[in-house]
Formats: structure tokens, C-alpha cells, sequence
């Protein structure tokens, strides 16, 4: 939101629902040359809106923005900590750090992103259960991408 | 400083050897697994050729006496900090009483921890490696027991993450460039050395079978068990000099690969030499493991090491680039 400007209320993901605000959010993206953006809002759940293809209708608007579903805010994402190819197993191993469906730890290691020479750790966040591993095997990643999705502990 | 919690016996200080004085009797010592001390080197941001632990008898635990950055690379040995487990080929940055714990691996031989500043003892005749036959270099000339005390030398800057972060293993990164196993046997490439020909046609043997590494094996040398191979006739060689990668036959018929602690000198006929690229997967062979020997050239060989050069070349290269880039990423 611009600085100074009366906030609506309800919460963010509503404030970005807003028809408004979306034609707003569509003119950046546009004016910043950037085709998508995601923001995450303070229950952790993620929006990410994503500019439409069809680049020659007139001014920004609602037809071009896609909303696309995120996680539900009960899954936290394991994150890539740095863009390379995503490794589930360490190639001198013969098993993964953690399988899916495994309980894991704060800062468990599992899985990694081979960055030409080296290799970084992907960890868990928080205590869970390692749900689903969203990317193939070699897969090139992006810096903060979701690689796996951990069901928090109760 | 590092203390030593547990060891087994033969636990040594390396560095990559002592060399200059064959002349005068003096072995070159130095890592079995020359590649897995240098790559743990350049992990932790020291100069490839820093003083390691090389780990040969398990377990092993160690406790931190400062906060430092350490590599484990070389044999994957399940290590641990503080329980915590971790990926082999790895460096980490630990506390101080945090203790490193290396159970026996399940595959290969040696591990090698690298320290942030190397491993501080005094050099002697040029090297840090520990000369366990002349008794001097490392700690006192001798492996280490429980309690020793290493001291670890200062370095200005390592940034290596939090979680740590770790390099391709070399079978990995290099697999183009050494020849696979067959069926779990190492295969080894050598060169035919000066008295092959006195083994005529029985020479063909010593490439087309399997042999094992039998327990009369350590840093000195391998003796192979397998079927002997005999010379046609005796001969009587005076005393030459030897280096790590020589295969001698004696009249046993069983061939001894020479290896970090060689002899300087020897009289056995020499059959072949192992290409110096491919001593580190020598030493990273267990007892009791099978190996075969097939014929190289020395095209070959040089290319390999140009692999392995520029391999160890992109580590160093990357190891800054990647840091930085993860210093640059958590600050915003």
C-alpha cells in the first residue's frame, strides 16, 4: 500500500482482493516490467498475483491478473535457500535426508540445491510432518521457491 | 584448540606430504585421500595444503574448545554435532563444547576433518604430516589418543553459513573422469613399470584378475591377495628408489601397492605404477574390498588430473561467490 493512504479494513489478502487495489498492483507489475509478484501475509499464508498475457489490451486491469491458489495456511513451506538444481538425495548417499511423511526438526536438513560446484542444505522451518516434495529431481529452483511442504506439529 | 573425546588407534595429522627428502630416507607421508583434504580445505576457506585429521579407526569425537568452521569430507561417517546429523562432504560453522561425533563408515575408508586456520603444529622438513615409522611431524610423531589437544591456527575471515554447506563428492562431480566399479571392485588405473617385461606372458594375469586387499594393508602399502604371478626366472635387483603408486612383486608372487608411507627405497620387481590421479580412490579402499588393475597411458592420466584441477579450481572459485551471495540475501 502506498505510504500516507488510508488503509482499508479486513485482512491483507482481502485488501489485495480489492478490484482497486488489484488495478494498482497490475500498473506496477507493468511499469516495473515484473510478471509476478507474491506476498506473504502476517498468518503466513501466501498470495502470489501474477500478471495475464494478454499485454495489448488498454491500461491495467483486473483481466489481466491471475489469482493463483496458494498452500493453505496450515502448510509452511521448506524453502530454497539459494537458486540452483534441487538434489532430494546427497549424491554420495543412497537415501534422503527425510522421506515424505517423516517427522522432522527445526533446522533438519531435507533435501539440497547443487549450485555449480557446492551444495546447500534445504531445511525445515519449524517441527512437522514432511508432507510432499513439490519439484522433480534436477529441477532448477529460484531463491525462497517451496521445494517441500510441512504439516506444523500440533 | 580441539580436544580429542575418542579414538582408535592410527589417527594421524596430514597434510598433503613431505616431500624433498627421499634422499635421505625421509617418507612423504601425507593424506591417503589427497582429494578429500583439499576439498575439505577449500570449504572452510583455507589454503588446499592445510594440516587435517585423517580418520582411519572409529569411532571418533572431538569437542570444540572455541567457536570455528570444520569440513568432514572423504568417507561418509555418519557424523554428528551434537547428535544433529550431518551430510558428508560438509562444512559447518560450531561452538564452542559442541562435540563432533564420526561412526565407522559403511562404504570407503578415511575422513578427514579440515579446520578453519588448519590444524597448528609444527612443521618439520617443510610438512605438518605426522611420520609415524620416523616418529616426528604431527602431534609428537604419534597417532592420537583420547585428550590430546590440538591447537587450530587463526583466519581473518569464514563465512560459511549457518547450516553449513557442502561439495559435490568427487565420484560424483569427476564420474566421467575415472573408470566405474564392476560389481563393488575398484577399478585402478597403472602404467607398466621397468621390469614388466621380465614377467612375460604371465603379465596378463596381473590386469585380467580380481585381487583383494588382504589385512596386511595400511599407509605404507596394500599387499593384494589373488593368484601370485612368478617371475620366469629369478632376478636379483639392487635397491632403487620407491614412490607412493608403485606395484612391486615379490617372490610370493602377490603384488604390494606402495602407498602414502612408502619405503624410499626397495629391490622387488616392479610390475606396473598406479597413476597418481587415482591414489585417492586407492585410499579410500577398505580391507577385505577387491580391485582390478586395467592399463593407462600417461595422456590419460594427465587428463585426468586436468579434471580434477579444474574441479578443485571451481570449488575455490564458487565457495566466495556463493557466500557472499548468501551474506547479500539475509540482509535484506
Amino acid at each position: 500500500m502506498t505510504k500516507g493512504r488510508k488503509r482499508k479494513s479486513g485482512s491483507l489478502a482481502e485488501q489485495i482482493l480489492d478490484p482497486a487495489t488489484l488495478e494498482e498492483i497490475a500498473l506496477w507489475l507493468e511499469n516495473a516490467g515484473v510478471a509476478s509478484i507474491e506476498i506473504e501475509t502476517g498468518d503466513g499464508r501466501l498470495v502470489r498475483i501474477v500478471a495475464g498475457e494478454d499485454t495489448t489490451s488498454h491500461g491495467a486491469g483486473m483481466d489481466r491478473l491471475v489469482l493463483v491458489p496458494t498452500e493453505p495456511a496450515s502448510v509452511r513451506p521448506a524453502k530454497a535457500p539459494i537458486a540452483g538444481h534441487f538434489l532430494p538425495v546427497h549424491p554420495a548417499r543412497e537415501a534422503a535426508e527425510a522421506t515424505i511423511g517423516a517427522s522432522v526438526l527445526p533446522e533438519q536438513i531435507v533435501g539440497f540445491v547443487r549450485v555449480g560446484p557446492l551444495i546447500m542444505p534445504i531445511c525445515a522451518e519449524e517441527a512437522g510432518t514432511l508432507d510432499a516434495c513439490t519439484v522433480e529431481s534436477g529441477d532448477l529452483v529460484g531463491y525462497g521457491d517451496s521445494v517441500f511442504l510441512i504439516e506444523p506439529a500440533q | 584448540m580441539i580436544e580429542v573425546l575418542q579414538t582408535g588407534p592410527l589417527n594421524t595429522v596430514q597434510d598433503l606430504g613431505r616431500f624433498g627428502f627421499r634422499n635421505a630416507g625421509v617418507t612423504s607421508s601425507g593424506a591417503m585421500d589427497r582429494l578429500a583434504l583439499m576439498v575439505g580445505n577449500l570449504l572452510v576457506g583455507n589454503d588446499e595444503g592445510e594440516a587435517t585429521v585423517e580418520v582411519q579407526t572409529f569411532p571418533f569425537r572431538l569437542r570444540f574448545e572455541r567457536d570455528m568452521t570444520v569440513a568432514i569430507t572423504g568417507a561418509d561417517c555418519d557424523a554428528r554435532l551434537d547428535g544433529r546429523r550431518l551430510p558428508p562432504w560438509w562444512a559447518i560453522p560450531v561452538s564452542s563444547a559442541q562435540v563432533l561425533e564420526l561412526e565407522t563408515p559403511r562404504r570407503s575408508a578415511r575422513a578427514y576433518l579440515s579446520f578453519a586456520g588448519g590444524i597448528d603444529v609444527e612443521p618439520v622438513m617443510g610438512s605438518r604430516s605426522t611420520s609415524l615409522r620416523g616418529g616426528f611431524g604431527g602431534l609428537d610423531g604419534r597417532f592420537l589418543a583420547a585428550n590430546d589437544r590440538l591447537a587450530i591456527g587463526s583466519i581473518s575471515a569464514c563465512a560459511v553459513p549457518q547450516g553449513g554447506f557442502g561439495a559435490m563428492p568427487p565420484e560424483t562431480a569427476l564420474a566421467e573422469h575415472f573408470p566405474a566399479s564392476e560389481d563393488g571392485t575398484l577399478v585402478v588405473r597403472a602404467i607398466p613399470a621397468g621390469e614388466y617385461a621380465l614377467f612375460g606372458a604371465e603379465a596378463e594375469r596381473f590386469w585380467s584378475q580380481t585381487w583383494k586387499i588382504s589385512s596386511q594393508s595400511d599407509r605404507t602399502g596394500y599387499r593384494l591377495s589373488g593368484e601370485p604371478i612368478r617371475l620366469a626366472s629369478p632376478v636379483e635387483l639392487r635397491s632403487h628408489g620407491v614412490v607412493p603408486g608403485v606395484v612391486q612383486m615379490p617372490p610370493s608372487g602377490e603384488p604390494i601397492i606402495q602407498m602414502s608411507d612408502a619405503n624410499t627405497a626397495g629391490g622387488y620387481p616392479k610390475i606396473a605404477g598406479v597413476i597418481d590421479v587415482d591414489l585417492w580412490r586407492l585410499g579410500q579402499a577398505r580391507i577385505g574390498s577387491r580391485i582390478r588393475f586395467v592399463q593407462s597411458s600417461v595422456a590419460e592420466a594427465r587428463g585426468a588430473e586436468r579434471a580434477v584441477q579444474a574441479y578443485l579450481d571451481d570449488i575455490r572459485r564458487t565457495v566466495p561467490i556463493l557466500t557472499q551471495a548468501l551474506a547479500a540475501m539475509s540482509r535484506r
